[in-house]
């Protein structure tokens, strides 16, 4: 273990693991505009905003600490939450005329990673809070 | 030692997606077919591939089975847009499933799951 990494605080290693999940989120939604979505009205622009802003906020996250990071990891949490919900919508029904009827992998994959980012991010947020009182 | 990790291990999932989903780009739909195609019995073949139905519109003769065959990855139906005329149901991927229409006339369909996926079938 490096001198450096010795002297991470638990939480720093917790908002490691936030950066690399979200810029995994980012990189689905990504995928999928690129290879799938990007003829889909609506959706394609979506997919493209969530890639971009997970990137802008894994890239905040890592350069912050203290309340910005709070701040950043509530951020996150949110546009999380709202790609889940927004898949169990479509999963159920139409949502912005789509629909997503075939549990295809990278769906799954990214529901994953996403229930891991909101896991993560909250307890990063738990953690930091705890630690400047 | 952590961050290089994590670095690692996002990075290669980055890799493995870019380079595994990408089915490349398609031009758009071809001009609408003037010429009548098909016949009874005969069989004309739709194909369903990056939300669009290829192509858009067909002319047929009447009792011409027509073949629509999804491409992509996620489930797709071709739905009268009248209701009663033809429904496919969900064709799978790779699946393809057939509609005949004996009387003539103009019939816009669309897909149950994505509405704004169109098309036409003229039948004369």
């Amino acid at each position: 273990m490096s001198p450096y990494t010795a002297k991470l605080r638990h939480s720093d290693r917790v908002r490691f693991l936030a950066i690399g999940l979200l810029l995994c989120e980012g990189g689905i939604h990504l995928q999928q505009y690129e290879s799938f979505l990007h003829s889909v009205p609506t959706i394609n622009t979506l997919f493209l905003l969530n890639a971009v802003s997970a990137g802008l906020i894994a890239l905040a996250l890592a350069a912050s600490r203290h309340r910005v990071a709070i701040l950043l990891a509530l951020g996150a949490i949110g546009m999380t939450v709202v790609a889940l919900v927004s898949l169990a919508i479509a999963r159920e029904s139409v949502l912005f005329n789509y629909s997503e009827p075939t549990l295809r992998f990278p769906v799954l994959f990214a529901a994953l990673v996403e229930l891991l980012t909101v896991v993560v991010a909250s307890r990063f947020v738990a953690m930091r809070i705890h630690e400047l009182g | 030692m952590l961050v290089v990790a994590m670095v690692i291990a996002v990075g290669s999932t980055l890799v493995v997606l870019l380079s595994g989903g990408s089915t490349g780009t398609s031009s758009s739909s071809p001009a609408p077919a003037a010429a009548v195609v098909g016949g009874k019995g005969k069989r004309v073949t739709v194909d369903i591939s990056m939300f669009a139905y290829k192509p858009s519109t067909i002319t047929v003769a009447p009792g011409t089975v027509v073949a629509f065959t999804n491409m992509d990855t996620t489930e797709h139906t071709a739905t009268a847009n009248n209701g009663p005329t033809f429904d496919t149901g969900a064709i799978q991927h790779l699946q393809t499933k057939t509609v005949t229409i004996t009387k003539p006339g103009t019939y816009g369909y669309h897909c149950n799951f994505h509405p704004f996926m169109t098309g036409t079938i003229i039948v004369k």
